[in-house]
This record gives structure tokens, C-alpha cells and sequence, in this order.
């Protein structure tokens, strides 16, 4: 066993840390926020130089040949500084899901863009209505001559203004799951931009009739469930480092606010019921790494798992998220509901973050029903099984 | 015990929907449901007002001769029901449920002449300056100078947390007159117009985007001593008095079904546009828990305010209340956004027509604040172990 970070992940989290302090404080953080698409340009550049837009690919893909937990360090400090740049959506799944399900031409023609950060290419998945990121979608796609007509609608896009491309989720005629890369400007494609809870920017998109080639298909055979079931589980944990980062930030600010503010001649940290409800934040954010962390290792151990340790995090960092940010602002008194301090963007940072995904309550119930349909409860968690031995 | 109306007070609440049906507007409705915040803007609860001024009923708990309706508690929750379930708006409560009581109390005939009317016709719109940004829950250690210069009080220092400065006319304030003997003892209660040159009033953002507070700056700022309300240093007094109407005088019931009504409503708008709410047996279950909890709120809040005499406080059993309420509006709030689902990721989408969605983050956001303001829930939860249990 090896239980501390290897020499590549302690590099990664110390310069992610580095970048984000110097480049991406509270106050900086507003060019990202404010800027059109969400996105800094020269964040994103920055994004690029350090290879951070390649770290799920392969070093043969220009990639830094990061896995589970790599990502997962990086998000965790993205979500302490709470990036808003489209991190998750254009390259823990866009890119990667071109790297890893694309054909070689796909790999060829958007890779090197994507990892240069000269084009984007984010997941058009979620649907209104459907909580479940794994069940079927509404989106459809027909096979029509030697291409498909895609029609349906898709909500809240992080990261679409301003992409290249998006691949869109569709069930084909056969009942699978394909992938489509189709370009924001096809005609038949509407954008509608909106901002998101967490500042970032997002866009509903309708797709009416939507003529694309065969070309346009990621990756053969048409079914890409297995592939995108297994990827956007992986992003789900990574979503739970995000918020990992978000709770021990908001932690940290509120020890140290409850240690400043002064009432009744004395600091409020001072009072019991603060230390209590701090300590029992404290724990909260302990707990919520150990679920990343077991996550991560679940997944690099046996890829199949990965569902399954999705829901895990997420049922048990949603959860903790919920308590640290509610008492994180409560704390704080009056200021925690303003915008004079960082608290406030944290609280809706660990909203957004319990609601997406089809939410915290819904990945304890997966959670449950996987457990109890393959008798997995009965055994270590950590320890490896006889199988795997 | 049982809940029947007697047949007076069923012709009570005969009255009350007919007026609600003659004067509550598809507008004055409409702004309320549209409220993320804690006051709807004073276009909306200002026509409100003057259709209760008009009626007689804007000032149930003030003494008949000022214009008081004389009715029972029971009436009172009748009414405050009735209106919330309604949807009608809340009154601005700073002038007619917080310093309305305390010139009533406290105040000289002359300063009852004055300001009771102005307050009923709505021509002053008041804000409370109570909070400091070094007096939050521990509001004795107010620090803002009056210092006395002729007929006049000089002012400097700022307030905090001024719930809609920006639109008032009027503030009562709490001000530091001495800085001898005990904290309570140098603390006076004064009536400040707004247009008073040395004021600045700077708006605070919050976090469901709304601009509901200020910080307001006092500069060298000269009000009369004659708008002190009570003796100079006695202060304290008043404000005890209306932090007793701010935490315990409200009838939360109506207010909080209402808002489980929006909630219940957004289920309904959603399952009409092809999602399926219902088939969700975790959020059916958590709509029943909250459902349950409002419903005995509801008989705690008719049992405590129900017994009350006219006139009467229920005393400290109000900070259960308070505390409940606060708890129970969160409860709810947060019950909107489960029932959002994804759809909470949107921020602040443009009302549309009658849907009730666009509301329901940000007032998720904003009821974060409500076991923060009139007394934390920490505070509440102090004075319900040292008054009600007796620790
Ligand atoms: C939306 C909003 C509107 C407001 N409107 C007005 C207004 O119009 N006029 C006005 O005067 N004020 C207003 N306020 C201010 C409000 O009254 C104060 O926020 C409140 O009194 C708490 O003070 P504080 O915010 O300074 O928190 P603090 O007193 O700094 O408290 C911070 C945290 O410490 C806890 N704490 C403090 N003391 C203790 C203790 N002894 N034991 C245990 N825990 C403790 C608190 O419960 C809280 O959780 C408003 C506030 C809000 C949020």
C-alpha cells in the first residue's frame, strides 16, 4: 500500500496551488466571472502552458498521462479558488472523450487544438427532467442516408458559449447511447446562453432536425454508453473534489472569521456552540476527502467501479457540503450572506454542486440499490477482494 | 379544545376573503409571488397598505384610538392567514409592526401626532439602524455618537445591514449619548430623516443577488433632540420593546404556507411541462416531513398567540417560535430547490408570466439569513435555555 501522493501528484496540487493563488484570488476570479464566456483567455492560455488541458490524456496524446486522482487534486484547488472557467465539462469530459473514444482522425483533427486551448469542445448530456446521468435520454438520433438527424434539448451546458463543438448524447434507433461532435454553428442548432449559480457560463441548447455525417459519430460502434457512463462517473468524482477544495476553503475562512469578530468582548470562536459546530465542520471536510480519496483509488484499482464509487462520493460529500456550507454562512453572521466575503460564492458553489449530477439524495439511493443488487456491502472497501488478489 | 369557528368569527373571516377578493390585485399578487427577498419592493407593499388603510385593518395591534382594529388574537390569525394564503404582500413592517409601538409606548403626544399618521398613510417609509459593523448580536456595544450641540444631536459613525435604506425616508436609530456607566445605559432611540445632509447610504450585494441591505454613513449629521423618543439614555428600553414585536408580534403561518404553496405549485408547473415530481419517492417523502413540520408550527403558533390578551407579548416562548419559523422558511426554501432539481444550476432566470421557478434559488439563497437577523438562532437558542427551560 501507499497511502501519501506520488511525486507527479505532489507536483501537480503544489503548482495548481501556486498558479491559483498568485493568478486566481478572490479578486482576480471577477475577470473570469465577468468575462463573456466565462472564460479569462489568458487563464485559460495559462490553463494550456502548464499542460493542465491535456492531464487525462496519455503522454502520446500531448497529455500528461494523469488518472483518477490526479484530476482529483487539481479540481480540489479549483474548487478552493472556485474556478469558473469550464474545466470539467470541456476537458475531464469533452476532451477526454475524444481522446478515449474517438477514431483516430477524431484524435487527430481535435486533440492537439483542445490540449493547445486553441478550441473547445465541451458535453452536451444533461436533459431537463433527467436527474440520472446514467439513464436514457430523451435527445434522439435517426440514421437518414449515409448520415443522422439529431433532435432534442439539452439544459444547462457548462462551458457551451463560445465552444467549437459539442458532443452531444443521443439514443439511436437500436436503443443505444451515441456520441455526436457537432458544431455550434450547424444549422438546425440553437444556443441559448445563461449564467450558472456557481458564476460560470452555461447554455440551453435545441437541436430541430440536425443533419450531421456518419463522420460526425464518435467512435465506433454506436453505442458509447459504456465509455460515457464509465467517463462521466469519473467527473463526478471530480466534481467531489471540487467541492472538497470549496468546503475546507469555506472551513478555513470561517475559523479564521470567528476567530476576528468580536462580540461581547470576546472572539466568537470562543463560544462553545461555535467550536462545536466548527469541529463538527472539521469533520465533515475530513470525511469528504476520505470519500474522494477511496473514490479515486476504487476507480484506478477497477474501472468498472466506477459508478458505483461516483455515487459513494457523491452521496457522502453532498451530504457534508450541505452542513459545512450552511454552517460555513451562518457563522458569519450577516457578512456570510453578502458578497464582501468569498463565503457567500462558496455556499453557492456547494449548491450548485448538490443539485448537479441528479443530486446528493438521488446518488445515496444508486448507491444503495447497487449495493444491495451485488451484495458488495458484505466486504472491505479499502482491503482488496480474493478476486482481485 | 377544538378548532371550529365561532359563528362570529367565521363572519370575520367572510370579510376578510371578501376584501382580499375586492382588493388584492393580480399585480399586488404578482409582486409578492415574484419577492425572493424579505420585503417586496414598495411598489408592491405600498398600494397594499393604503387598500388596508383604507379598510381600517392596516393596524391590528395598535390601540383603538390610533386606528387598532380591537380584534381577538384569534381574529388577528384569522386574518394574517387569510391574507398570506392570499398571496397578498407583506406590509413594510419597520413603521406600523416595529416603531409604530414604540412612539405609541414611548413616544410624547406630539411625536404621536406626527409620526402615527404619516406612518399609516405610508408618506414616511422607515429602516431600522440598529446594527453596527462592530454590533451584530451583541447590539449594546453600539458605537455611533450623538453628541449634543444645542436643540441638535451631532452624528457620526455608520450602520450596517439596513434592510431597504434606499428606499426609506425615515430611520430609528440607535445611537451612543453616553459612554459612562453600563453599556444599555448611554444608548438613546432617535428618529433620523434620511434627507439630512452628512448621509450616505451604500448598497451591500447579497447572495441571491438582490439589493435588500445597505451601509449607511452618518457624517457631522444634525438631528433635533426633539426626535429622541424617551429619555436620553433610556434607549435601551425601546429597543427591548421592539425587539419584542420584531421577534414575537408576526404571525408566521400564513407566510411560510404561502410559501409551501409556491413550492407545491412549482411541482405542478414542472409535471405540466413532462417532468415527473411525484415519481421521485425520496422528495415525496421529504415534501411530507415539511408538510408535517408546517402543520404543527401552525397549531404551536395558534395555541401561544391565540391565548394572548390584546396587547399582550408571549414573552419568551416567542423566541420558539422565531426560531421555528426561521428554521421552517429554510426548510422550505430548500424544499424548492430539491424539487428544481438540476434547474437550480440556472441563476436568476427572467420571471415569466406566472411561473413560480425563477424565485425559488434565490430565495433559498436569501432565507439563509432569516436565523441570522432579529437575533440568531444561537441567540434564540440562549434565551429559550435560560427563560423557558430555566437554565
Ligand atoms: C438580510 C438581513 C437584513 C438585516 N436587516 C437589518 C436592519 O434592517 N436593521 C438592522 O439594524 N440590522 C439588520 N440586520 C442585522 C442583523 O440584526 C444582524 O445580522 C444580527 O443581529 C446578527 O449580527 P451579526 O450579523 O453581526 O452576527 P454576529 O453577531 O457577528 O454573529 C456571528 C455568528 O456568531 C454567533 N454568535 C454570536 N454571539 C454568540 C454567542 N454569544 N453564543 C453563540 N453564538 C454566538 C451568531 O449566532 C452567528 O452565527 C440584518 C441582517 C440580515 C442578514
Amino acid at each position: 500500500m501507499l497511502l501519501s501522493l506520488t511525486e507527479l501528484q505532489e507536483m501537480i496540487e503544489s503548482s495548481v496551488l501556486e498558479f491559483l493563488a498568485n493568478e486566481y484570488d478572490f479578486i482576480k476570479r471577477a475577470r473570469s466571472r465577468d468575462a463573456d464566456d466565462g472564460i479569462a483567455p489568458q487563464v485559460w492560455r495559462a490553463f494550456a502552458e502548464m499542460g493542465w488541458l491535456g492531464l487525462p490524456l496519455p503522454e502520446a496524446d500531448g497529455g500528461i498521462g494523469g488518472r483518477a486522482m490526479e484530476s482529483g487534486l487539481l479540481m480540489r484547488a479549483f474548487g478552493r479558488h472556485l474556478v469558473v472557467e469550464p474545466y470539467l465539462n470541456a476537458v475531464l469530459l469533452g476532451t477526454r472523450l475524444i481522446a478515449e473514444a474517438g477514431r483516430a482522425e477524431q484524435r487527430a483533427e481535435w486533440l492537439p487544438d483542445l490540449v493547445d486551448g486553441r478550441r473547445r469542445v465541451v458535453l452536451a448530456h444533461d436533459e431537463r427532467g433527467v436527474a440520472d446521468p446514467w439513464s436514457a435520454r430523451s435527445t434522439r438520433a435517426q440514421e437518414q442516408g449515409n448520415g443522422f438527424r439529431i433532435s432534442g434539448a439539452k439544459a444547462i451546458v457548462a462551458g457551451a458559449p463560445g465552444a467549437d463543438a459539442v458532443l452531444v448524447s443521443a439514443r439511436t434507433e437500436t436503443g443505444g447511447l451515441a456520441l455526436f461532435l457537432v458544431p455550434l454553428d450547424a444549422p438546425g442548432v440553437t444556443v441559448e446562453a445563461c449564467r450558472m449559480l456557481d458564476g460560470a457560463r452555461a447554455a440551453d441548447l435545441r437541436f430541430d432536425d440536425v443533419q450531421v455525417e456518419r463522420a460526425a459519430l464518435l467512435g465506433e460502434p454506436v453505442d458509447a454508453s459504456e465509455v460515457l457512463g464509465r467517463i462521466l462517473a469519473e467527473a463526478i468524482v471530480s466534481e467531489c473534489w471540487e467541492a472538497c477544495g470549496a468546503m475546507q476553503a469555506a472551513l478555513e475562512q470561517t475559523a479564521e472569521y470567528t476567530q476576528q469578530r468580536v462580540q461581547f468582548g470576546k472572539s466568537i470562536s470562543s463560544f462553545q456552540v461555535v467550536q462545536h459546530r466548527l469541529a463538527e465542520m472539521a469533520v465533515c471536510c475530513e470525511e469528504a476527502l476520505a470519500a474522494c480519496q477511496l473514490a479515486v483509488l476504487s476507480i484506478e484499482r477497477d474501472p468498472t467501479s466506477a459508478i458505483s464509487a461516483a455515487a459513494m462520493a457523491k452521496s457522502k460529500v453532498g451530504r457534508g457540503a450541505r452542513f459545512v456550507a450552511q454552517e460555513a454562512v451562518q457563522l458569519h453572521g450577516a457578512m456570510g450572506v453578502s458578497e464582501e466575503l468569498p463565503v457567500a460564492s462558496h455556499f453557492r458553489k456547494l449548491l450548485a454542486f448538490a443539485q448537479g449530477s441528479g443530486g446528493t439524495a438521488h446518488a445515496g439511493q444508486r448507491y444503495g440499490e447497487l449495493m444491495l443488487l451485488s451484495d458488495a456491502w458484505r466486504y472491505s472497501r479499502t482491503l482488496p477482494s480474493l478476486a482481485h488478489a | 379544545m377544538n378548532l371550529e369557528l365561532s359563528p362570529a368569527e367565521q363572519a370575520f373571516r367572510e370579510d376578510v376573503r371578501a376584501f382580499l377578493r375586492d382588493n388584492l390585485t393580480y399585480e399586488l399578487r404578482r409582486g409578492q409571488r415574484e419577492t425572493s427577498s424579505m420585503y417586496p419592493e414598495p411598489e408592491t407593499s405600498g398600494p397594499w397598505q393604503q387598500a388596508l388603510q383604507r379598510q381600517g385593518w392596516l393596524v391590528p395591534l395598535w390601540p383603538q384610538e390610533w386606528g387598532g382594529t380591537g380584534w381577538t388574537a384569534v381574529q388577528r390569525f384569522i386574518f394574517e392567514s387569510e391574507c398570506a394564503l392570499a398571496g397578498a404582500p407583506l406590509v413594510h413592517p419597520m413603521g406600523v409592526r416595529l416603531v409604530g409601538p414604540v412612539i405609541l409606548r414611548f413616544g410624547s403626544e406630539e411625536q404621536k401626532r406626527r409620526y402615527l399618521p404619516r406612518i399609516m398613510s405610508g408618506e414616511d417609509y422607515w429602516c431600522q439602524g440598529f446594527s453596527e459593523p462592530g454590533a451584530g448580536s451583541d447590539l449594546a456595544s453600539l458605537k455611533m455618537r450623538a453628541v449634543a450641540d444645542g436643540e441638535d444631536y451631532i452624528l457620526n459613525g455608520s450602520k450596517i445591514w439596513t434592510t431597504h435604506a434606499h428606499h426609506a425616508n425615515m430611520m430609528f436609530a440607535l445611537v451612543r449619548t453616553s459612554t459612562e456607566g453600563k453599556r444599555q445605559e448611554g444608548i438613546s432611540f432617535l428618529l433620523i430623516d434620511m434627507n439630512t445632509p452628512g448621509i450616505e447610504v451604500r448598497p451591500i450585494a447579497t447572495i441571491g443577488g438582490d439589493h435588500d441591505v445597505n451601509e449607511v454613513f452618518f457624517t457631522d449629521v444634525r438631528v433635533p433632540q426633539a426626535n429622541r423618543i424617551g429619555a436620553e439614555n433610556a434607549g435601551w428600553d425601546c429597543a427591548k420593546y421592539l425587539l419584542e414585536f420584531e421577534r414575537g408580534a408576526g404571525i408566521f403561518s400564513g407566510r411560510l404556507r404561502s410559501q409551501l404553496k409556491r413550492v407545491g405549485d412549482a411541482v405542478g408547473e414542472l409535471e405540466a411541462s413532462g417532468v415527473d415530481v411525484r415519481g421521485d419517492a425520496r422528495l415525496v417523502a421529504r415534501f411530507g416531513e415539511v408538510c408535517a413540520d408546517l402543520d404543527c408550527f401552525e397549531m404551536m403558533e395558534l395555541r401561544i398567540m391565540g391565548a394572548l390578551q390584546p396587547g399582550q407579548s408571549p414573552g419568551p416562548v416567542s423566541s420558539i417560535l422565531k426560531l421555528r419559523a426561521s428554521r421552517m422558511k429554510q426548510a422550505i426554501a430548500e424544499l424548492g430547490v430539491e424539487v428544481l432539481g438540476g434547474e437550480a444550476l440556472r441563476w436568476r432566470r427572467e420571471s415569466a408570466g406566472d411561473s413560480v421557478l425563477p424565485v425559488l434559488v434565490p430565495d433559498y439563497l436569501n432565507s439563509r439569513a432569516y436565523t441570522i437577523f432579529g437575533g440568531a438562532a444561537e441567540v434564540q437558542l440562549g434565551i429559550i435555555a435560560k427563560s423557558v427551560v430555566g437554565v
